[in-house]
């Protein structure tokens, strides 16, 4: 064992004596999970994520990348064939990666690939009309830039005020130029576009604010945060954020509905919703990860056999963060709900 | 935030104001910001929908900063200059005007701190020039050139690297 190895065991006992998890929580997971997996998910969530990138093809193509992250002496992969711009990279030091020359100059993205999964799975292409409406810090925003080639359009909305300097900046810092940035609760924001406009979006992002039971790893404080009434409560929210959303979504566009949460009431239940109040078809989702489908039974509760098209990334499948991402194609414009859901 | 989609002879008087770094075209649109900043915007929302979205909505942004059209108050001269990020969008287009600083000057100018140039960097420039790495050939700012062969930083706080580390 070297001695990184024992320091990183040391700080996982560490963080497991300060951060210990709820009981609640824990009989959640082993529902969802059974009692094996559940465990090595426990074990997972006191470790550290591989340091994910994401090349920014704004302003350099990945193999040029490579070649100059490896002059530092770091380690480079690129694990997916197919999305060359994602990579994983060994450095040595804290806080190196974000003080390179190439993270300054917006070469490269921090991104978790959890983070990255539903811009994956959306595809945005240069031409379409684009709503990320929770947008900061703009992981995703820049990633459906780069996506676009700075064509096409997007509106990134964030709510709060602080968090939208950390978009604007990194939104700069990327050579994003294809963005209106917009400050409205996200509910409010649609009603106001659906209301007092004919502008609708071809694709939206509804990456909602949740619980945050997928990023333990990165944020153990989690742990002590978690307690059952803030998922119902924060439940509500996202259902008004999808259901609005989806009102102001193009017929035959399509919406992806995340949350770095594994709370079926937070992820499954809402899609759920959506499917019972509009005309919408829940699309299959193929990506080269290991993932699990969506639970379509839960405290009791039967919901469509659609939710098995959700996508439910584990931290232990693939050494990421957990993660949820649904893909829906709005069929039509009919809708039971009457208000904001 | 005030703004206003910059009119065509508008836009021509800016790029004829980068034009010294030998930018004859800009494809974007260029949006006025407030007083003195200049955005572009390369996506496909038209006039119509943008005021529309203003009109309905707080736009707290547009497309990218790329520049500052302004009275320098100490020596009352229209400046046109460039941003960090609009160098490096446009780096096909700038062929002028560019300093070209070695990796112990880069080091300096990442902390934001201005840099000493040898005379023959300096060689006929002055006024504002493109910064460029001499390694790896990447536009890295803008600054100003001043007495004593003094490059000025104009690197933005929140991008200024504060320990050099990588080596």
């Amino acid at each position: 064992m070297d001695m990184s190895e024992t320091n990183r065991n040391k700080k996982s006992e560490y963080l497991k004596r300060r951060f210990p998890a709820k009981e609640g929580f824990i009989e959640r997971m082993k529902m969802l999970l059974g009692e094996e997996d559940a465990k090595i998910f426990f074990e997972i969530c006191y470790t550290e994520t591989p340091d994910y990138i994401r090349c920014n093809t704004l302003k350099i193509q990945p193999d040029e990348l490579k070649i100059r992250l490896k002059r530092y002496g770091w380690k480079i992969k690129q694990p997916f064939e197919k999305f060359p711009e994602v990579m994983i990279v060994n450095c040595n030091g804290a806080g190196a990666l974000g003080k390179s020359k190439e993270h300054l100059l917006g070469y490269f993205y921090v991104q978790e690939i959890s983070s990255m999964l539903p811009m994956l799975v959306l595809q945005p292409c240069d031409g379409d009309v684009l709503l990320d409406l929770c947008a900061s810090p703009g992981s995703k925003t820049t990633q459906a830039a780069a996506m676009m080639g700075n064509g096409g359009s997007i509106v990134a909305n964030e709510v709060s005020m602080g968090r939208l300097g950390i978009l604007s900046s990194n939104l700069e810092r990327c050579g994003v130029m294809n963005t209106v940035v917009t400050r409205k609760e996200g509910v409010a924001f649609c009603n106001k576009l659906l209301n007092k406009s004919q502008i609708r979006f071809d694709k939206i992002l509804v990456d909602a604010p949740c619980s945050g039971e997928g990023t333990l790893r990165k944020s153990p404080k989690t742990f002590e945060m978690w307690n059952k009434k803030m998922i119902y409560k924060i439940a509500g929210l996202q259902r008004r954020l999808a259901s609005s959303a989806l009102k102001i979504l193009k017929v035959g566009g399509e919406m992806i509905y995340s949350t770095c949460t594994l709370a079926p009431e937070e992820d499954e239940f809402i899609v759920n919703f959506l499917k019972k109040n509009f005309d919408i078809e829940i699309l299959e989702i193929s990506l080269p990860l290991k993932f699990r489908e969506g639970v379509c039974e839960w405290d009791g509760e039967k919901l469509s056999d659609d939710m098995k098209k959700c996508l439910r990334l584990y931290p232990q499948d693939n050494d990421s963060d957990g993660f949820f991402v649904a893909k829906i194609k709005k069929l039509s414009d009919k809708c039971l709900l009457r208000g904001d859901a | 935030m005030k703004f206003n989609i910059m009119e065509r002879s508008k836009k021509k008087r800016f790029i004829e104001g980068v034009s010294h770094f030998g930018i004859e075209k800009i494809d974007e649109t260029l949006v006025k910001w407030g007083s003195e900043r200049i955005r572009a915007y390369s996506g496909d929302f038209s006039r119509d929908e943008i005021g529309k979205l203003r009109f309905l909505l707080p736009v707290e942004g547009i497309g990218l900063y790329v520049g500052k059209d302004a009275i320098n108050k100490r020596t009352g001269v229209h400046e046109y200059r460039l941003s960090l990020d609009a160098v490096s969008v446009w780096g096909d287009k700038i062929v002028k005007n560019i300093i070209d600083i070695d990796e112990a000057q880069e080091d300096i100018w990442f902390t934001g701190a201005d840099v000493d140039l040898t005379e023959e960097q300096v060689g006929e420039l002055n006024g504002f020039v493109v910064v460029r790495s001499k390694k790896d050939g990447d536009f890295i700012g803008v600054g100003k050139l001043g007495l004593g062969n003094v490059l000025y930083s104009f690197m933005p706080k929140e991008r200024r690297r504060k320990v050099n580390v990588i080596t």
